[in-house]
């Protein structure tokens, strides 16, 4: 039980941080203090999935943390 | 209104993200000890400082206790690296929006790699409170806290895209702002709960004048007067509504910001090394040190020059005069404008810095002369970012307000 814990969350963290990294964000940094983000990209459809995807496993993470320490 | 809803929906959104983030301080690395770790480190003022930053995160180890700082390590690295690789610069200035976006995506990879530096770091140096340190706990804590930054990183992109303000600065506001209460019950109430009124009192008011203080500095603002060609014609008095507004601080907040987060540097490298004459050096520039004060100055200084020239450039400002067909009274277009602009620029550049500088120096002369330790906490650095994150999100909260309300006239 503990192994199978153990190996989700290390995919489940894995796949988060790269995830997170496909992201194209719009905004420019902390070069700009507020910008105004009215445009969109070219495919919304891509990163709403992509935000569903990296939400998911940004909960699976957190549980599955929380999880493995307590015990 | 519909408006109304919408602003509404982004607050509760930026409000929800900072929740979970904060949140996630308190979940913990797994494999530690930490009642011990808490323990020992409750009375160490290298952690205390650079608590400031990850807002506690540091003193618990939870997973988000990296919190924003590599991004914002890796902000700098990169803005100084595409002033200096010409590459990365036509990236910027050239390719429009996808040369910046492709720079984007480079900081945020070159923020992983920070972080996973700085979890490398964190994991050898908890060895003491580990139950069992070995090489599956290191590669575990690594991920941990690396995916924690990873995702504060991200939920920051997140609220600036779909809530209010600039996401990296709210967060550095939060955990300045979840740091305070804890700060303020251990500078003025001692074990037995009993109020010292008179520093409070006195604590109050100095902190309320530096408040001001700063307000006027980061609002003040240097009007050029500008005259257009086609003014000239009509009358010869000069039309007083016709200026060009220099701002007595170019870069806003983030000087300050990028400033301090350089000067955790020091205190980040005395945990990694042993060796004594290092440790040495490292320490005249840590909070309690000599140089520190200096350090911070230079690098005050350093960061608003910078900032200045990547966000006022006198050559553009120049050139758009010149297509509006206005000048600036008694100063020839082209050259001669740069020239001028550039020495006004600059000194209120130093103007700017000095200011902010002395405020960053008045706990610093309170605490020798009144004995009121621990302003430190509330020192200048938080409370510059505190003021100027403010003002700029409530800025961006009317600007927005105003947009929709444009919009929904035009339709």
């Amino acid at each position: 039980m503990e192994q199978v814990l153990k190996f989700l969350w290390y995919a489940s963290t894995i796949i988060l941080i790269f995830s997170i990294l496909i992201h194209n964000p719009k905004s420019e940094g902390l070069g700009t203090i507020g910008s105004q983000n009215q445009f969109f990209s070219n495919t919304r459809s891509t990163e709403n999935t992509l935000n569903q995807v990296t939400w998911l496993f940004l909960v699976l993470f957190l549980l599955l943390t929380t999880v493995i320490a307590i015990n | 209104m519909s408006q109304k809803s919408d602003l509404r929906n982004r607050i509760v959104f930026t409000l929800f993200l900072l929740i979970l983030a904060r949140l996630g301080i308190f979940i913990p690395v797994p494999g530690i000890d930490h009642d011990a770790f808490y323990a020992s480190v409750e009375k160490n003022t290298l952690v205390n400082f650079l608590n400031i930053f990850s807002g506690g995160g540091f003193s618990t180890i939870g997973i988000f206790a990296l919190g924003i700082v590599p991004y914002i390590n890796s902000s700098i690295v990169m803005q100084l690296l595409t002033k200096i690789i010409p590459t990365l610069e036509k990236l910027q200035k050239e390719e429009g929006e996808l040369g910046r976006q492709k720079i984007t995506q480079i900081t945020r990879y070159l923020a992983l790699g920070w972080a996973t530096l700085q979890s490398s770091a964190i994991s050898i140096w908890v060895k003491p409170y580990v139950f069992n340190w070995n090489f599956a706990f290191v590669c575990e804590s690594i991920l941990a806290l690396t995916a924690g930054s990873m995702i504060i990183m991200w939920l920051s992109e997140l609220i600036t895209e779909k809530g209010i303000g600039n996401g990296a600065s709210l967060l550095i506001f939060q955990n300045i702002v979840s740091g305070l209460p804890k700060n303020f019950t251990q500078s003025f109430f001692d074990a037995n709960y009993n109020n010292t009124s008179i520093k409070f009192g006195l604590f109050i008011v100095i902190f309320l004048l530096m408040i001001i203080i700063t307000i006027f500095v980061q609002e003040g603002t240097r009007r050029i007067k500008i005259i257009s060609a086609r003014q000239l014609g009509k009358s010869s008095i000069l039309d007083p509504n016709s200026y060009l507004p220099l701002k007595l601080n170019q870069g806003g907040v983030m000087p300050i910001v990028f400033a301090s987060a350089s000067m955790a540097l020091p205190a980040y490298l005395t945990q990694l090394t042993q060796n004594p004459l290092v440790l040495q050096i490292l320490y005249l520039f840590c909070p309690n040190g000599s140089l520190y004060l200096v350090l911070y100055s230079a690098l005050i200084l350093f960061f608003s020059y910078f900032y200045t020239s990547i966000v006022m450039n006198p050559e553009d400002i120049a050139t758009n005069l010149k297509k509006m067909g206005a000048s600036i009274p008694n100063i020839r277009p082209g050259q001669a404008t740069i020239d001028y602009l550039q020495v006004i620029l600059n000194r209120l550049t130093f103007l700017g810095a000095t200011f902010l500088f002395t405020v960053a120096l008045i706990p610093f002369i309170i605490e020798k002369v009144a004995q009121i330790q621990n302003l430190r906490g509330l020192g200048a650095t938080s409370l510059l970012i505190l003021v100027g994150v403010a003002i700029d999100t409530a800025k961006q909260i009317q600007t927005y307000v105003i947009s929709k309300k444009y919009d929904s006239m035009t339709k």
